[in-house]
């Protein structure tokens, strides 16, 4: 049944366009492999101050430390701030990490109650000051969603400038990622009343923590 | 959530409904200070917007020209990525594929992200006669589900319900599940539908969502979301479904950029949404979380018959809103008005081509072509153009109730006689300027009670504009 619809569907469609030829098909595939140019928002100015700016105007929060065996140090300060639990979730790609030895950490998928959760990011978008977290054997995506607190550890070299430089960092990794969640602002809603809530399903915080030094 | 069930022929009825419902007419006017001043402010604040409008329609004209070459390379690549693609030539085929993959997955939980095209197809309905438990997981849909109520808008699917009524609902449907106790704060009732939903994404053995775009290039489908439902949705479920339209396929990930930025501006006001996620294929070997299965329904419905008519511009349409947000119409008379899962504008031209003329009714005369809608369309769709071609088609095909075209044919017979029609029309405005010459309008006139029923008639202030144009253009 789905292949005769398939067909069908597939027919309507030719019917209704013009014939195409050789040509025509090479010139698309052409299209897909190097595609236009198209208009980009112009901004000037340093990419990390801009990065800055537009996350904590989207309400996420940001921090710098030098390097990443600071991370652990940095978000132990916001827990005892906050007084949450030191149960924490960790993509198992940050494993290698030297974290506090008081936690109780989970290197797996997430749990249906998280407080906090340490994901790493490919990249980082000046033009909106969102994190791109793609999906692997390290990344878990569900650990973006699932806790209160999101802690997403960005290495300052990947701050790119438009939106579109991030796709050439994806289309270098091994297999394209299942998920690509790119992050600009905690969970909301305006679905009662068009009051904003925050958070809706996913976190209440974003915490994004720049790391200096060269990986 | 079966929109189907209120025939668009009672369009009348349910204007006059919407007029006199005053919790929805102070809904849609808290609209103008929200969504539609950030719009004005997101897009004033990009000097690049107008030529994105252009980038956009470019790229939306270019894939639908060649539209059989992009869904089959967009096909080529969810397969190489280990997804599924099917493909439903109506709404009752596009039903049986998920019913069939749902059950061969022993699926007794679906979680459901937003997707209009479910709503289009009354997915939620196949799916609950076959006995399973569909859970809806937008906190708008999500309200919409408890009351058994279609949206009214296609981005804001609860702009015409109270916070008392939300209450309430809640009250009723939550009290079991640990909160009996009635609240009208925002925050709290949220709260409770990310409690009560936490578990359904875990315990769900579906999760299907929607697709705002299709990239050929990678065979993914893209989500934007504030709430992060969707995600949780397609992340936590043994097997994602993907429901989509054939028209929501763009070629690569350049064009996607363009789309995405036209799209949060136009919809909310926003530069970007809380989550865009481009999702591809099932989980990959070694990864801890995601489906173990991925599939695509790519839905016609009368899309591809869109395409060799007049009407191919509608299918660059994103599913922004922000037609209707800017539609004096849809703003004084709400979604529901429209009887059609599709409202505002934009459903008006959409609901002839997907349901018929005859389901369609009166929709393509609630207009009355002042184009706000086509200067706010981030794809440029020409939706005054394409109304009045639907029109002119009803007319042809004699949908136009006898009422209306008797009344046409009186005016058209008195405007093909210049003499009597400058005669009958000035005597008119006398009668009527004199009538009300105390007060200045009318609070009701006999024959147009239903207009003058939900505000007041202006009285002529004095000669017709004949007149008055032939006054202007003498020395």
């Amino acid at each position: 049944m789905s292949l005769s619809s398939r067909d069908l569907v597939l027919g309507r469609i030719r019917g209704a366009l013009n014939a195409r030829g050789d040509a025509d098909v090479i010139a698309l595939k052409q299209r897909i492999s190097s595609p236009p140019r198209w208009t980009r928002p112009a901004f000037d100015g340093d990419d990390v101050a801009r990065f800055v700016q537009k996350a904590k105007a989207n309400l996420s929060s940001v921090e710098f430390v030098a390097t990443l065996a600071d991370v652990g140090n940095a978000v132990n300060a916001i827990l005892q701030f906050q007084g949450t639990p030191r149960d924490v979730s960790i993509a198992p790609g940050l494993a290698h990490v030297a974290w506090p030895e008081h936690w109780t950490v989970n290197f797996g998928t997430g749990r249906p109650v998280e407080h906090v959760a340490i994901t790493d990011a490919t990249a980082g978008i000046a033009e909106t000051g969102s994190v791109v977290m793609c999906s692997e054997a390290g990344r878990p995506g569900g650990l973006n969603f699932l806790p209160e607190l999101h802690v997403a550890v960005l290495h300052k070299a990947d701050i790119v400038h438009h939106l579109e430089d991030i796709w050439p960092k994806i289309r270098a990794l091994p297999v394209w990622p299942r998920a690509v969640n790119i992050i600009s602002a905690p969970s909301r809603t305006a679905d009662v009343a068009q009051i904003v809530v925050r958070p809706a399903h996913g976190p209440k915080s974003l915490h994004i923590i720049i790391v200096e030094a060269e990986q | 959530m079966t929109a189907h069930a209120r025939p668009p022929h009672e369009f009348d009825a349910r204007v006059t409904t919407g007029l006199g419902d005053a919790n929805l007419q102070r809904s849609l006017n808290a609209l103008k200070g929200t969504f539609i001043a950030a719009r004005g402010h997101a897009v004033t604040a990009l000097p690049e917007f107008e030529a994105l409008r252009d980038d956009g329609k470019a790229i939306k004209d270019h894939t639908l020209a060649n539209l059989d070459f992009y869904l089959q390379r967009y096909e080529e690549e969810v397969v190489r990525r280990g997804g599924q693609v099917h493909w439903a030539r109506d709404a009752a085929e596009a039903c049986d594929i998920v019913r069939t993959i749902c059950r061969e997955a022993g699926a007794r939980t679906v979680t459901k992200g937003k997707s209009m095209v479910s709503e289009e197809i009354a997915l939620n309905d196949a799916l609950e006669a076959d006995g399973l438990e569909v859970i809806e997981t937008d906190a708008g849909e999500y309200i919409l589900q408890l009351g058994r109520e279609a949206p009214s808008h296609i981005v804001m699917p609860t702009v015409h319900k109270t916070t008392d009524q939300i209450a309430d609902l809640f009250q009723k449907h939550h009290g079991e599940l640990g909160f009996p106790d009635r609240t009208t704060d925002a925050a709290e009732l949220i709260a409770q539908v990310r409690t009560v939903l936490r578990d359904k994404y875990f315990k769900a053995d579906v999760g299907i969502t929607g697709a705002n775009f299709l990239v050929a290039e990678t065979g993914s489908n893209i989500i934007v979301t504030n709430e992060g439902n969707g995600d949780l949705t397609s992340t936590l479920a043994r097997v994602h479904i993907v429901t989509t339209g054939i028209e929501k396929v763009i070629p690569t990930l350049e064009d996607l950029s363009v789309m995405l930025r036209l799209l949060a501006r136009s919809a909310l006001g926003s530069e970007i949404t809380s989550y865009t996620t481009l999702s591809t294929g099932p989980r990959r070997s070694g990864d801890l979380d995601g489906p173990e299965a991925y599939h695509v329904v790519l839905i016609d419905n009368g899309r591809a018959n869109m395409l060799a008519g007049h009407f191919r511009e509608m299918l660059r349409c994103i599913r922004c809103g922000a037609c209707m947000n800017h539609c004096p119409v849809y703003m004084s008379v709400g979604g529901h008005a429209y009887g059609s899962v599709y409202p505002g504008p934009m459903g008006a031209v959409l609901t002839p081509m997907i349901n018929g003329h005859e389901a369609a009714g009166e929709l393509p005369h609630a207009c009355t072509l002042n184009g706000r809608c086509q200067s706010v369309c981030p794809v440029k769709i020409p939706l005054p153009d394409l109304l009045r071609r639907l029109r002119h088609q009803q007319w042809e095909k004699k949908f136009v109730s006898a009422k209306v075209r008797w009344g046409v044919g009186a005016w058209a017979w008195l405007a093909t006689k210049p003499r009597l029609y400058k005669l009958a029309t000035g005597a008119a405005m006398r009668v009527l300027g004199w009538a009300g010459r105390d007060k200045g309008a009318f609070r009701s006139l006999p024959l147009a009670s239903g207009w003058t029923k939900g505000r007041d008639m202006p009285a002529p202030q004095g000669p017709t504009f004949q007149e008055l144009w032939a006054r202007r253009t003498r020395p």
